[in-house]
């Protein structure tokens, strides 16, 4: 049917019963975490929407305010790099670190870094990059990737983690996460007294004041911007708001999204290197922003995509997603975001198998902080797949005789009584154990049920004398 | 790649697709308005998982950080040079403490020495029970970050109610901004990377006490 791995990678993930087990824990805990805290709110939808126009008259005024941020970036005594692609970002990073003699740089969690493949690039180098949020560095030592946007290691175990931490960092072993929390912080902790440089990603630039937003719970984000003689900032290009109060309506539905909090616990404006009169902070800053295929993306129907903060509610409401996890989607971007943005950063013929990692049940939807219409884009991807040739012949003359059949009342009740009469024949107890074709992907899993005795349009009638009945016509 | 081709493909991007933008109704955000802001506060933060902690005056600061340092049996105390209220209050109680205070700024091995660090406020903010702290001279960033306990003080009069109201005071002067930090801290650190079990206190402090001074009826 549709070329692509997801079904392949899908399947293997269920049959990972631990995985399940951390998922099924990870995503359930987040997610009604995003419904307690949002419905905190008074009014939950008015916001979202307000959070969305935000986003989507950023996006139409984009380069406006990209020029504004730049300007008053300039004029804090930070400098602001361009770059075209991933490509031109590792370099414009790697000149920097050059320049300024940095061998040992810090990282704080940036998913653009990982789209980029910066840390590869750098390390190729020759510099030693480590990464501090703690979900990462377990990730960094254990040579894996992440599997969640928001938190990376979930699909790990703390039996796998206290392994892994006794075997790299030569402790006595531990699944207690207090306990390897603290083997992270001590190792850590000098890794940030000793770097030379901090990288961090960027949540919300403010065009306005030239300060760039960045949240963090664990506090090393906090000491990557501020203890290394120089930041770089890095930054997809349409992570831009134009003013502080833009920020502020958007920082209220960020947190409560992610991870269900009202704020995380530390929300840094960092606007250029220290003043003259400050004891610490950088000596220099960088910001560099990144359109790797962005603004292909903004100048097409899929533009709304963009508006995304990458707070991951919809990852933990998507039911394919909380069964086979991220790594299924063999891409930096997972989940229902994913499933949009992976084949349009990459390639819609490669990677278009993703916009059918969905039911199109719309909690993405639902749990979207800046009411991106998912399912609508996903739907408008598999158009745009049989467009370019992605579905087979015998798939769309299938669906053709479907609708065929289906336009025309006469037929639809034809076509019903066939099939109650001929192939239902073959259910027992009201059910087919096993369907031809492809329908055998469903019944590997389940039954499929037959057709009622008698079909609802001939019991209507007398439903719609009921009073019920009447209720339900309104 | 420069800034003028840069811009160029994200203007040719937007061609013929621009709509004019409708008024942003910014107070549909608001969630905290006026009333007992330092009730708000308080209830807020202690949610968060800070110490909240009442004082009737500047007077009263001293003793309630020199039982917080006995409390957690600090040794070594850092505390800003600049813009911690009831400074000499606490400075005399600190010095009749068993501990050692460091005013900042000092040397790096000292500030990661440090047991407990602490500092005064921009802000407070009730609709989430936030301190905000800002950059400056004789401000430094690692007296709340590097110790593992961290002491705000500050006035009832700096609480703001809402994030809106935080937004509309980080303006910038005729050259821009003229601090090169803020951050909102809202609760020790944490972190739920593993297993999404929280734990509590990974590079930032693990414990966070705020003092709040009381206004006086004449004020």
């Amino acid at each position: 049917m549709i070329r692509g791995g997801f079904s392949a990678r899908a399947d293997q993930a269920v049959a990972d019963l631990a995985l399940q087990a951390a998922m099924d824990r990870a995503t359930g805990r987040q997610d009604s975490g995003r419904r307690e805290l949002m419905g905190e709110l008074p009014d939950p939808l008015a916001l979202r929407g307000l959070a969305g126009q935000i986003r989507d008259q950023t996006l139409q005024r984009l380069d406006r305010h990209l020029e504004q941020l730049a300007v008053n970036v300039e004029r804090l005594g930070g400098s602001v790099h361009w770059a075209a692609d991933g490509t031109q970002a590792c370099q414009i990073i790697l000149g920097i670190a050059r320049r300024t003699g940095a061998r040992r740089l810090v990282k704080s969690k940036s998913m653009l870094s990982e789209e980029i493949g910066l840390n590869e690039s750098l390390t190729a180098a020759g510099l030693e990059v480590i990464e501090t949020d703690l979900g990462e560095y377990i990730l960094q030592l254990a040579g894996d990737r992440p599997s969640h946007i928001v938190a990376p290691a979930v699909h790990m175990t703390a039996e796998g983690i206290g392994r892994l931490f006794s075997q790299k960092l030569r402790i006595a072993y531990t699944e207690d996460p207090a306990g390897l929390t603290r083997a992270a912080r001590r190792v850590l902790r000098d890794k940030f007294r000793a770097a030379q440089m901090g990288i961090s990603g960027v949540n919300l630039a403010v065009a306005q004041s030239g300060a760039v937003c960045i949240v963090t719970n664990e506090g090393n984000g906090r000491f990557v911007v501020s203890h290394p003689p120089v930041h770089v900032a890095l930054m997809g290009m349409e992570r831009v708001v134009p003013t502080m109060r833009d920020l502020a309506v958007l920082l209220k539905v960020l947190a409560r999204s992610a991870t269900g909090q009202r704020i995380t616990v530390y929300t840094g404006l960092c606007g250029g290197p220290r003043r003259p009169d400050e004891p610490d902070g950088p000596r220099e800053f960088h910001l560099v922003v990144v359109d790797n295929g962005r603004s292909e993306i903004l100048a097409g129907p899929f533009r709304e995509v963009l508006r995304c903060i990458r707070c991951g509610a919809c990852l933990n409401a998507c039911p394919v997603y909380r069964k086979v996890g991220g790594h299924a989607y063999e891409s930096v971007y997972c989940g229902p975001m994913g499933a949009l943005l992976t084949p349009l950063l990459e390639s819609i013929v490669r990677r278009g198998d993703l916009a059918h990692a969905s039911s199109l049940c719309h909690a993405c939807a639902e749990a979207c902080p800046v009411r991106i219409d998912i399912p609508g884009l996903l739907i408008a991807m598999r158009a745009e797949l049989k467009r370019v040739g992605q579905v087979s012949r015998w798939q769309r003359l299938a669906v053709k005789l479907w609708a065929w059949l289906n336009r025309s009342s006469r037929r639809y009740h034809a076509s019903a009584w066939c099939w109650r009469v001929f192939f239902d024949a073959r259910a027992r107890g009201g059910w087919h154990a096993r369907l031809p074709g492809p329908g055998a992907g469903w019944t590997r899993q389940r039954d499929f049920p037959a057709m009622a005795e008698t079909p609802f349009h001939k019991l209507w009638p007398q439903l719609a004398e009921t009073p019920r009945g009447r209720q339900w016509q309104g | 790649m420069s800034r003028q081709s840069f811009l160029r493909r994200v203007r040719a991007a937007l061609v013929g697709n621009r709509a004019a933008p409708a008024p942003v109704d910014y107070e549909l955000a608001r969630l905290a308005g006026r009333g007992d802001l330092l009730a708000q506060f308080a209830r807020r933060a202690r949610e968060a998982g800070m110490e909240v902690h009442q004082a009737e005056g500047a007077g009263p600061v001293g003793a309630i950080v020199a039982r917080i340092i006995r409390r957690i049996e600090a040794r070594r105390v850092l505390i800003d040079r600049d813009g911690v209220p009831a400074r000499s209050e606490l400075l005399a109680a600190l010095m009749q403490s068993p501990a050692e205070v460091l005013v900042c700024p000092v040397g790096e091995a000292e500030v990661f020495a440090a047991d407990a660090g602490i500092t005064g406020v921009q802000w407070a903010i009730a609709e989430t029970g936030s301190v905000v702290l800002r950059s400056g001279a004789g401000r430094c960033r690692l007296t709340s970050l590097a110790p593992p306990v961290h002491v705000a003080i500050l006035t009832e009069g700096q609480i703001l109610p809402d994030l809106l109201d935080w937004a509309v005071q980080v303006r910038s002067g005729p050259h821009g901004l003229v601090w090169a930090y803020e951050v909102l801290v809202t609760g020790p650190s944490k972190t739920s990377d593993i297993e999404l079990n929280p734990v509590v206190g990974v590079h930032g402090p693990e414990m966070v006490h705020v003092v709040v001074i009381r206004s006086d009826e004449s004020d």
